[in-house]
């Protein structure tokens, strides 16, 4: 082809497909609304409009607070959705809807409330070294230009539930960037942000105002691809949950998905061979929060065969059984009971099985670890401690998966050194220490700083030559 | 003439407890060359003997995941992975294979001709969607060797049917429909179609898309199998209505072959059975149920009482390639006694999904 042919054909692409005709789909109204949407309204589930999209507040009651004023009042409503999570009734009603056990709700309630601290809420607004308030508040200098981020406007979030934690960060990142939201329950759990509603109903501030909490059947493609217009749509699920929705994202719409990930484990030698009582408990820890099915949770251990792997795996069996003392187990659903058990069996029948049968709690050996090993994962407090000889090596197998979000290492300081460089190379977003698998703030979630992916930053670019 | 071979000559559904128990007590000779398997039977209440089915429960079962986890200890004999047949759906992982000898897969195959005809019965065109041989060559030899494509294909080679499926030139999966449709359009008498479920409702939607029909005849049969995942209908009784109205068929010409890779005989429905969702298990094969309950509390196999839900174990006395006592991930309903001509399968779910 020539130059000058290939300039026109290009030229005429470029000029043809790009185009000012909205891609947006929001003032498209669904033909039909599925009967079982509502919007909640005063405690009352209520029918979306002939345009659900219209049912996503306005963000302006916040834009026009500053940011001491929002974190006053967040901090507020937190601690008040704190206690209201704690009382009885809600208690009962939650363990029965989440399935999570009342220690596990009351952990949840007690890290409401510390994220209710307004230091921490400061502390969300941090990326690195950046203040992103002050970026919210106004203009700053940058190099050769000044800068500012504005919140995207109004948005949708989608299937946060079943741990008040999980739905209680969205809520917060969403107020910070000052967006409004229309927060999506998942079906499985329509009583965690129902609770959150009753108490914004008892205030009448700029952060009740831009929320919204409904209902819509998963998948309602006509209602969906009207509502996914919004300024910005965050989701949350299981990568194939993820990719339905984001196929239904308009191409303008800022998308903030928030998929499949999972920790991993590695143990080297040395600290098989001289471990204490609490590093079994910090590591018992992080394989039971959430009952380890929070996106950090580790569903991969890798063990560097010792002299002492034997009596450390049995240890820690028995620390994790131990720590079901204090912070119990939730119900674990019957597909999966099933499916721990013919792990475990299978276990038992290849002399691989570290626990004893009846506790509540699993930890199995494996020799070596494969790529196909990390296709099928257990949670609820389930350990498959892989034995291998090079934990680097086995590093890179782990580390290859783009799920992976963060390498906890029960390492001494100079294995950890060495190995750190080594998780540059993986997937991993994160390195964290036995105890540190729920990353503490300020440290980015998710490898993400949410606060920043709701923003839009906006240049004021001096003249050329200026 | 031995035991072994006489199960294998028993015609479909015909029953011989004497000849199932004496087949089973010559292949258990064979499993125990399997160390594993010998262990476990050391390990159990089994006597030595097989001489009633309480006997038969007593033989431990292999679980259908160690197929997975484990395949190299199961084998007997040489495990040749290009021979071997892979599971298709059940854990929807390719990991999952069942090695076969030559011998073993001829007998499988066997199984399903020979079940496969005392089920349909003569037919006067067929036509079905499966995939061909060029297609095949062209996939890994786990996707090549999965039992589901090789069931499909034993039955077009059965029925001559041609193969409707293919990869294109980008190297993506094709089902060529249009062919499909004609070759059943251009049929006269009795018709049967088969494929797997989620297939068929592909070509029924592609059916409603394009605007036509096809009729199978007053007595025509549609044959599915390969469990219900990726299908879109909300129910069984939902799917058949859809089967029924396309294809122009009665309810009970709709036929479902449910079988696992792990084990070799076929069970289903026979054109006209009153109840389509009860499935007859064949004179070669037997199939019990173990309490979900205790097997989840103690991690053992306890068989239930007829007419009760549990998991189902299959004992597969032909199978040689390695012990043929395996516990499956599917619940059940089992009814009309221990085993012969009334005895039945009623699926019931997955009892991991």
């Amino acid at each position: 082809m020539e130059r000058e042919g290939d300039a026109d054909e290009i030229q005429a692409q470029y000029r043809g497909g790009c185009g000012t005709d909205s891609l947006g789909t929001e003032d498209i109204e669904p033909e039909q609304i599925p009967e079982e949407s509502y919007i909640l309204e005063e405690g009352e589930q209520k029918d979306f409009g002939e345009n659900p999209h219209a049912s996503i507040p306005d963000n302006q009651p916040l834009r026009e607070l500053s940011t001491e004023q929002v974190i006053d009042q967040l901090s507020e409503m937190l601690e008040a959705y704190a206690d209201e999570i704690l009382k009885e009734e809600n208690l009962d009603r939650l363990v029965r809807e989440t399935g999570e056990s009342r220690d596990m709700l009351k952990f949840d309630a007690e890290m409401i409330r510390q994220f209710a601290d307004t230091q921490t809420l400061k502390d969300w607004l941090q990326d690195g070294n950046t203040d992103l308030s002050d970026y919210i508040e106004g203009w700053q200098e940058a190099q050769g230009y000044e800068e500012t981020a504005e919140p995207l406007g109004g948005g949708v979030n989608i299937n946060a539930g079943h741990n008040v934690g999980a739905v209680i960060a969205p809520e917060i990142w969403r107020v910070l960037s000052r967006n409004a939201v229309l927060h999506k329950m998942p079906s499985n759990d329509q009583l965690t942000l129902r609770i959150l509603h009753n108490v914004y109903r008892k205030y009448d501030n700029a952060i009740s105002k831009t929320c919204k909490i409904g209902y819509w059947p998963g998948g309602s493609q006509e209602m969906e691809e009207n509502l996914f217009s919004a300024d910005y749509v965050m989701a949350w699920g299981d990568d194939s949950t993820i990719a339905a929705i984001r196929e239904k994202v308009s191409p303008t719409t800022r998308f903030v998905p928030f998929h499949f990930e999972f920790g991993a484990y590695l143990v080297d030698e040395e600290t098989q061979l001289d471990y204490s009582e609490e590093l079994l408990e910090r590591i018992a820890k992080d394989f039971s929060w959430g009952d380890q099915l929070l996106c950090f949770s580790p569903l991969v251990m890798v063990v560097e065969k010792s002299d002492n792997t034997e009596k450390f795996l049995e240890d820690l069996a028995e620390a994790l059984e131990k720590y079901t003392e204090g912070y119990e187990m939730g119900q674990i659903p019957e597909e999966d009971e099933m499916n721990i058990t013919r792990s475990k069996k299978i276990a038992r029948d290849y002399d691989n099985l570290v626990s004893d049968w009846d506790n509540q709690t699993v930890v199995v050996k494996h020799e070596g670890l494969e790529r196909s090993d990390i296709a099928e994962f257990h949670s609820f407090r389930y350990i498959k401690a892989h034995v291998v000889d090079d934990l680097s090596e086995s590093l890179k197998t782990v580390g290859s998966v783009r799920n992976l979000q963060e390498f906890i290492l029960a390492t001494t300081e100079e294995r950890r050194q060495a190995l750190r460089d080594e998780i540059l190379d993986t997937w991993a977003k994160r390195i964290a220490s036995p105890g540190g698998a729920p990353p503490m703030l300020p440290i980015p979630w998710d490898g993400k700083h949410p606060v920043n992916e709701l923003l839009k930053w906006v240049t004021d670019e001096k003249p050329h030559g200026n | 003439m031995s035991a072994y071979d006489r199960l294998r000559e028993l015609d479909t559904f015909s029953y011989n407890d004497q000849i199932f128990f004496d087949a089973l007590n010559e292949s258990l000779e064979v499993w125990k060359q399997n160390d594993l398997y010998s262990q476990r039977l050391e390990n159990s209440d089994f006597s030595g003997e097989v001489e009633s089915w309480g006997d038969v429960k007593k033989l431990p079962a292999l679980d259908m995941r160690e197929f997975k986890t484990h395949p190299e200890d199961l084998v007997i004999g040489e495990l040749e992975e290009d021979k071997a047949l892979y599971s298709s759906g059940t854990t929807s992982d390719s990991r999952s294979f069942a090695a076969r000898s030559d011998e073993m897969l001829e007998i499988h195959q066997d199984n399903l001709e020979r079940f496969a005809k005392a089920c349909i019965g003569e037919v006067d065109y067929s036509a079905g969607l499966g995939p061909r041989d060029s297609m095949l060559e062209k996939l890994p030899t786990k996707l090549s060797r999965r039992a589901l494509f090789n069931y499909i294909r034993w039955l077009m080679d059965q029925y001559n049917s041609s193969h409707n499926v293919y990869l294109n030139e980008e190297g993506d999966v094709d089902m060529d429909l249009e062919k499909l449709t004609e070759e059943l359009q251009n049929g006269e008498g009795r018709g049967l179609f088969f494929g797997a479920a989620a297939q068929v409702e592909k070509y029924v939607q592609y059916l409603d898309k394009t605007g036509q029909e096809v009729d199978l005849g007053e007595e025509g049969l549609v044959v599915t199998g390969g469990g219900w995942k990726g299908t879109e209908a909300k129910s069984k009784e939902e799917y058949r209505t859809m089967l029924v109205e396309k294809f122009n068929i009665k309810p009970e010409n709709h036929l479902d072959f449910y079988s696992a890779s792990e084990f070799m005989f076929f069970t289903g429905n026979k054109a006209g059975d009153k109840n389509p969702d009860l499935k007859r298990v064949p004179g070669r094969g037997y199939a019990y149920l173990a309490d979900e309950k205790v097997f989840k509390e103690e991690g053992r196999v306890e068989p239930v009482e007829n007419g009760e839900e549990g998991l189902l174990v299959v004992v597969d006395p032909l199978n040689r390639s390695y012990p043929g006592v395996v516990l499956t991930d599917d619940r059940m309903k089992k009814t009309g006694g221990e085993y012969g001509e009334n005895t039945r399968l009623e699926y019931i779910g997955r009892s991991t999904m």
